[in-house]
């Protein structure tokens, strides 16, 4: 890194990283249900402010609709998903709870950034088109500030120079660069990544990587759903195997990839190496 | 037989075949115009979660796919003035009435195809705006609705193109538009050769200016930037060694 | 495709569309000629002869421009009554003044009868294309279809404005009609005579008279019925029927100057054709044939003394 490298987050706005008591998002047994499929059931972890939490398991085993609980996209049959410890996404009604309607929960959302497997860019958008949306319908902010906000860190992640072109014209790792802006650039408090290489070439799935290390670096808040080992290694605080809708494991890297507890996380691992 | 090339020009530049074109032009626009308004109603009126909105959407397009489209514009005028009494009076002109039928009938049309655009959008774009805090009505104008713009393109022009033929369905309620004008012409002058190729002169080029509006309707779908364009290929030239 | 070789395509297609049609109507006048038929005359049927002139001994030479031999084709319009219409009881049976002294004269000349039932603005391009000999249904003769056809009067008719029962715009004359509103049938003479009238409103300073034309006679009077119009502008036998089936509610405004006839059409460059259609009419008028018939559709049969 040169010293006039760039940082990606604007430290003023990122609060204070001790001192606070209790996780920054926290799951509080969350039970989901597709019909009579029960996907989670009973899911409980936290991730502290600053930290970065990668989620590891089999496919069905629930991670992706468990960050869609906690970015508040899915509605959850019981428990509570909480943000820097007050319970968003239902407000009391008598004794229980009843989901918000959308219009406030659009409002929560806002906090949470979401970066999805399959990029989910806006085609018809430009890249500064795709970043600046946030910004113009939620945070109502004018065309000209938001042009100015987003060509910033669009260059902060590399591709200042793509500013103009259309998703179609970009490869994938360029892609999901630019959908990390666009999650980037509403100053969420926390960022989920929901196996953000998974669908990219190997040798694109670098350059992805190296954003999301800096981001962790600079002290964003992260819960990351992935199957880079090497990643989650290096990068994180904290790792969970999910397997069939609940946790079976919490350890730091070092204890999770050397010396699992659990018979089923020793299996995967070694599936997966 | 033979064909007289003087009555052909002077039928071909007659301030009635002028009338008549203007006139089918006229209802062609007004009419598809809110039959994409309807439409779009009616087919999130099918999408919608209420069994009620549902079941009243499903309905619109099962009756009115299902009579002709002649009769409806008959019974509009017709039938419907002596259920409303105030349908007699000058106002409801057979243009009034012919734009009202037409958009009816073609709501329904649009309907299906409206809806078949909604299906046509990935599910990931609404969950990424939604993700970024957008509220339902954000999500819709300014995710959803572009690119299904996109997608009925080309079905919409063609209902376009299609619905200028079917105007001249409102000659049965008396409006002079373009093929009206070319039977009464023929029916008085006994000369239909002359009158059926202007006929089919002015159509072609209606529909002519039609598709090349089509054609840049599309281009401004396409979502490729210039510089898109170019920077693929000097990456290509780039790959193939040209340095 | 660019935007010019476009119309260039266009022009192209649509004059082989047109060279094709000539061609399709040129072919079948080149007929092959037929002496099929007889030639005797037919002994007079119903009402004996009036005049001096016994059409007993008059040979009427059947004619041999025909399409197909012994068969007199006859391309009609079968929605307009009195004059060609379905019968009520039976649906397939065309009925009417035309069709039955159509029939009259197939008898008269030893053919058979073949009435294809045409839609009015498809009249004159299957008599020109040849699918039918004749065209015989109540159209009026005028100086435009003869440029293109040649025609046979057969009955006088004057064109009527009907309005509901007592008159209640009090409507004497065109001049009346000014600011108005009637429904005509569109495609025929009327559709010029209103206009004229029309046009003299404007000259005068006055509203022009609003004119709805519909292709069909029913929905044509149906607007009277609803009460859009004030008036229907008709040929003299077509109001005679409809009041006859609606007796009371309808009066007959004013009858428009000027004469007019119903002529029988038929292509042109075939005189013998003409010959027998109009040695048939007169020995069909000479022996009351054709006076029962009119008497029997309610109309009046002095209107037959165009037939020479």
């Amino acid at each position: 890194m040169t010293d006039d490298h760039k940082l990606l987050l604007d430290p003023a706005l990122l609060g204070p990283t001790e001192g606070d008591a209790g996780p920054l998002l926290e799951a509080v047994a969350i039970q989901k249900r597709y019909g009579r499929n029960e996907v989670l059931r009973g899911v409980s972890f936290g991730v502290e402010r600053g930290d970065v939490k990668a989620v590891l398991g089999p496919s069905g085993s629930g991670k992706s609709t468990m960050l869609r609980c906690l970015a508040l996209l899915e509605p959850i049959d019981a428990g509570e998903v909480r943000l820097e410890g007050r319970t968003i996404g239902v407000r009391p009604s008598g004794s229980r709870s009843v989901r918000l309607p959308e219009r406030e929960l659009a409002h929560q959302r806002s906090d949470i950034g979401m970066v999805f497997q399959k990029f989910n860019l806006f085609p018809h958008l430009t890249a500064l088109g795709n970043v600046m949306l946030g910004l113009t319908e939620v945070r109502k902010r004018s065309k000209a500030d938001a042009a100015q906000v987003a060509g910033d860190i669009l260059e902060r992640v590399g591709l200042g120079a793509r500013a103009g072109f259309y998703p179609s014209e970009l490869s994938g790792g360029q892609q999901q660069r630019v959908a990390i802006a666009r999650a980037l650039v509403m100053n969420p408090k926390v960022m989920l990544f929901d196996e953000p290489t998974s669908a990219l070439d190997p040798e694109l799935v670098g350059e992805v990587l190296a954003v999301m290390e800096e981001l962790a670096r600079e002290g964003m808040t992260m819960v990351v759903v992935t199957h880079e080992i090497g990643f989650a290694r290096k990068v994180a605080d904290r790792v969970i195997m999910m397997d069939e809708g609940q946790i079976i494991e919490d350890a730091t890297p070092d204890q999770f990839f050397d010396r699992p507890r659990h018979e089923r996380t020793r299996r995967f691992l070694e599936a997966v190496h | 037989m033979n064909f007289d090339p003087a009555v052909f020009f002077a039928a071909l530049t007659s301030q009635g075949f002028r009338n008549g074109a203007l006139l089918a032009i006229a209802l062609t626009f007004v009419a598809q115009l809110t039959a994409v308004v309807i439409g779009l109603v009616v087919a999130l009126l099918r999408g919608s979660g209420n069994r009620v909105l549902r079941g009243t959407g499903w309905t619109y397009v099962w009756i009115f796919r299902a009579i002709p489209t002649l009769v409806q514009i008959l019974f509009v005028w017709n039938a419907l003035p002596q259920l409303f009494p105030a349908l007699k009076e000058d106002w409801f002109s057979p243009f009034i009435a012919a734009w009202l039928a037409l958009s009816i009938n073609e709501g329904a049309y649009m309907a299906e195809i409206i809806r078949s655009g909604l299906l046509a959008v990935d599910e990931g774009q609404q969950l990424a705006a939604r993700a970024l805090g957008m509220t339902p009505s954000s999500v819709f104008r300014r995710v959803v609705l572009p690119q299904v713009t996109r997608v009925i393109i080309p079905p919409t022009a063609n209902e376009f193109i299609t619905m200028l033929k079917i105007t001249s369905l409102a000659s049965a309620i008396s409006l002079q538009e373009l093929l009206s004008y070319t039977q009464t012409s023929i029916s008085i002058t006994f000369r239909f050769a002359e009158y059926y190729a202007a006929a089919a002169i002015y159509y072609l080029v209606i529909v002519s200016i039609f598709m090349a509006f089509q054609a840049w309707l599309e281009r401004r779908f396409q979502w490729r930037s210039q510089r898109g364009e170019s920077g693929r290929l000097a990456t290509t030239l780039r790959g193939l060694g040209a340095r | 495709m660019t935007g010019r070789s476009k119309r260039l395509f266009g022009l192209v297609a649509t004059a082989g569309l047109i060279l094709s049609a000539c061609t399709g109507g040129g072919g079948a006048n080149s007929q092959v000629p037929t002496v099929s038929g007889t030639t005797a005359s037919v002994a007079p049927t119903g009402a004996p002869p009036s005049t001096a002139a016994s059409p007993s001994a008059v040979a009427i030479t059947a004619p041999t421009s025909l399409l197909k031999a012994g068969e007199l084709s006859n391309c009609v319009d079968i929605e307009y009554s009195p004059m060609e219409f379905f019968a009520p009881s039976d649906p397939n049976t065309p009925v009417g003044f035309d069709v039955e002294s159509y029939q009259a004269v197939v008898k008269k000349l030893g053919l058979t009868e073949k009435i294809v039932n045409t839609g009015f603005d498809g009249l004159i391009p299957a008599l020109t294309a040849g699918r039918c000999d004749i065209v015989w249904t109540a159209l009026y003769i005028n100086e435009d279809r003869l440029k293109v056809a040649d025609a046979v009067p057969y009955f006088k008719s004057s064109h009527q404005v009907m309005v509901p029962a007592g008159n209640p715009k009090g409507v004497k004359s065109e001049m009346d009609l000014c600011g108005l509103k009637i429904s005509i049938q569109s495609g025929g003479l009327v559709e010029k005579v209103s206009k004229t009238a029309s046009d003299a409103c404007v000259a005068a300073g006055k509203p022009a008279i609003t004119i709805q034309g519909y292709p069909k006679v029913a929905d044509e009077l149906q607007q009277i019925v609803i009460g859009r119009v004030d008036g229907v502008w008709e040929t003299d036998t077509q109001v005679a029927d409809f009041r006859l089936k609606n007796p009371g509610k309808y009066d007959i405004a004013f009858t428009v100057g000027g004469d007019s006839k119903y002529g029988i059409y038929f292509g042109k460059g075939k005189a013998d054709l003409g010959t027998a259609l109009s040695a048939s009419l007169k020995a069909l008028k000479d022996d009351g044939t054709l006076a029962g018939l009119a008497t029997k559709y309610n109309l009046d049969p002095a209107n037959l003394d165009v037939i020479q």
